[in-house]
């Protein structure tokens, strides 16, 4: 398996992640030890699946948690920008 | 002047002191102040204090419950908090600049039932940031010292939780455990840390690192210290679907005081050998008090690290796309909309949660899925049916609690490999869901401690505190 410096201008874009020119070499080395280490996991046989013991449902009545509006205040206080009670953003689409 | 430390012994002599009135909620909370504050320049194992307003209405709140006589054993102590649990109005970072002005606007739930139980919160622990690592050598605000020796790491990700006990700041705190996080910083600090069944207690309010394997705990010195806080915490909650309905917990069956090791799996390259000689010597120790130790072996443990790795890794990135610079935390706006989530993201995060991350989006990236996640999940239910085969014919399983004692300041940064190597003994424990709990056993050489680790099978949290004290009686 190759892990080559395309693969990690793929995997920035993917995941939102700059990678400086100055860090892009021990990144890269970094990522190919790991995944040189982790491939073992390829040799693997099997089919198994969660045990169905313990997956089941968890549900409950659909009714209103708490006033609407209760927490508008410390969450938007939170944000960088709003306006207006909304959160401000950047236009998206020009 | 109060002698704190007669005061650090275990928190029921501390309830009992509270109660009869010999010693007041206040002083306590003043001689923990003080503690912390003649330590923790050197230690810091803290990357805050909490509000006076929350410290003073949690110790008003104490008052009245030894007034009218609901007081819990729990009333009136002072508890320090991992950064990544919830404390509603205070600073929650993850030790990550991404957080760095976030305020929490809840509380978890772990933090409510502290609250209700009448604990004074006192101080968030520093800690790897966003919980990735094994040194808090990652927090994007300093490394925590080793109390035992300044030139060592604590362990991590808790490690300021684990220093924080060890230097005497207050008798227990919280930390979380996603492949080792709570038991490996206790080894390295000579301090008692449990790690405890998937789903036993709520996740709700602590920052979702490896959702699959995530759960909070609590350090102390002592293993009833440890007892007593898991009872506070323990139980369902309709908030966290992931925690288990009270009839799905299991808690029958006979303790035989049957001891499993899988010494093919302990005896590796990596160990060192005073931990494995210490580790005999406890093991020794236990057979003289009526424990049956027998051989185990576990084929699946050789590739669990890698197993590990890779479903924590796909968790860590979903988990952490929800940090976009947009709603809170920190914001460096770009030229367009998408860039501003690389803006910020970049400047946000540290090298290992990027790191991770990418390691994340690559495993479950199309073309890859199949080879890595797919066949980690395998390899999950491999080892989840080996275990439970072992465990109907022991009641607990026994290794070291880390490959070494506490290393070196510097000495693995560079290196995430050997870093995550180190994690050998604790991951399988979070990848099977079961609980463990890690206890001091001891000083090598260079006088730094070592730790055993107990692990039971699913909601047997009861056998490690049997084994436990038991076993902290023979040091």
């Amino acid at each position: 398996m190759q892990f080559t410096e395309t693969d990690l201008n793929n995997l920035s874009l993917l995941a939102r992640i700059d990678i400086s020119p100055s860090e892009k070499e021990k990144m890269l080395h970094d990522m190919q030890s790991i995944l040189g280490y982790i491939s073992e996991i390829n040799s693997i046989e099997g089919t198994e699946k969660r045990g169905t013991e313990t997956i089941f449902n968890i549900v409950r009545e659909d009714v209103i948690a708490h006033e609407t509006g209760s927490n508008t205040e410390a969450l938007l206080a939170e944000a960088p920008e709003t306006e207006n009670g909304y959160v401000k953003v950047e236009q998206v689409m020009k | 002047m109060l002698d704190f430390r007669k005061y650090m012994k275990t928190i029921k002599q501390l309830h009992e002191d509270l109660k009869n009135g010999s010693l007041t909620v206040e002083a306590l909370v003043d001689e923990s102040k003080k503690t912390i504050g003649d330590k923790d320049k050197d230690i810091h194992a803290l990357l805050g204090m909490y509000s006076e307003d929350l410290i003073n209405s949690q110790i008003e709140k104490a008052k009245g419950m030894f007034a009218d006589g609901t007081a819990t054993v729990l009333t009136g102590i002072p508890v320090v908090i991992k950064d990544n649990i919830l404390v509603k109005g205070e600073l929650a970072t993850a030790a990550s600049k991404i957080l760095e002005n976030y305020h929490a606007t809840y509380d978890a739930t772990v933090i409510k039932r502290l609250k209700e139980a009448g604990a004074i919160l006192i101080a968030r622990a520093n800690m790897d940031e966003f919980a990735m690592g094994g040194s808090t050598e990652n927090s994007a605000y300093g490394t925590t010292k080793n109390p035992h020796n300044i030139n060592r790491v604590p362990g991590g990700s808790s490690g300021g939780s684990a220093a924080v006990i060890a230097y005497g700041g207050v008798p227990v705190s919280l930390g979380t455990d996603t492949g080792g996080s709570i038991r490996q910083p206790a080894s390295f600090c000579g301090v008692v840390g449990l790690k405890t069944t998937y789903g036993d207690n709520s996740r709700y309010g602590v920052m979702a690192m490896g959702s699959s394997l995530d759960q909070v705990g609590p350090f102390g010195k002592t293993v009833e210290d440890v007892e007593e806080v898991y009872k506070i915490i323990t139980g369902n909650d309709p908030l966290d679907a992931t925690s288990l309905p009270l009839e799905k917990r299991k808690h029958d069956g006979i303790f035989n005081k049957k001891i499993g090791v899988p010494i093919s799996f302990i005896n590796r390259e990596g160990v060192d050998s005073e931990v494995l000689k210490n580790f005999n010597e406890s093991l020794e120790k236990l057979k003289k008090v009526g424990y049956e130790v027998k051989d185990i072996s576990i084929n699946q443990l050789e590739k669990t690290l890698s197993v590990y790795y890779i479903i924590m890794f796909a968790e860590v990135s979903s988990n952490l796309a929800r940090y976009d610079g947009i709603r809170y935390g920190l914001s460096h706006p770009g030229e367009t909309s998408i860039r501003s989530y690389f803006e910020s993201r970049t400047a946000g995060f540290g090298p290992e949660v990027r790191r991770r991350i990418l390691l994340g989006t690559y495993v479950l990236s199309s073309g890859y899925y199949d080879a890595y996640y797919n066949k980690a999940n395998i390899a999950r239910e491999l080892l989840k049916k080996e275990f439970e085969k072992v465990f109907e014919e022991v009641d607990i399983i026994a290794t070291p609690t880390a490959p070494t004692t506490a290393f070196a300041i510097g000495e693995k940064s560079q290196d995430p490999m050997s870093m995550y190597l180190a994690d050998i003994f604790t991951v399988p424990v979070n990848i099977v869901g079961v609980p463990a709990i890690s206890i001091p056993s001891g000083k090598d050489t260079s006088d730094l401690p070592f730790g055993i680790q107990f692990i039971a099978s699913h909601g047997r949290e009861d056998r490690l505190f049997t084994v436990g004290k038991d076993f902290e009686k023979l040091y």
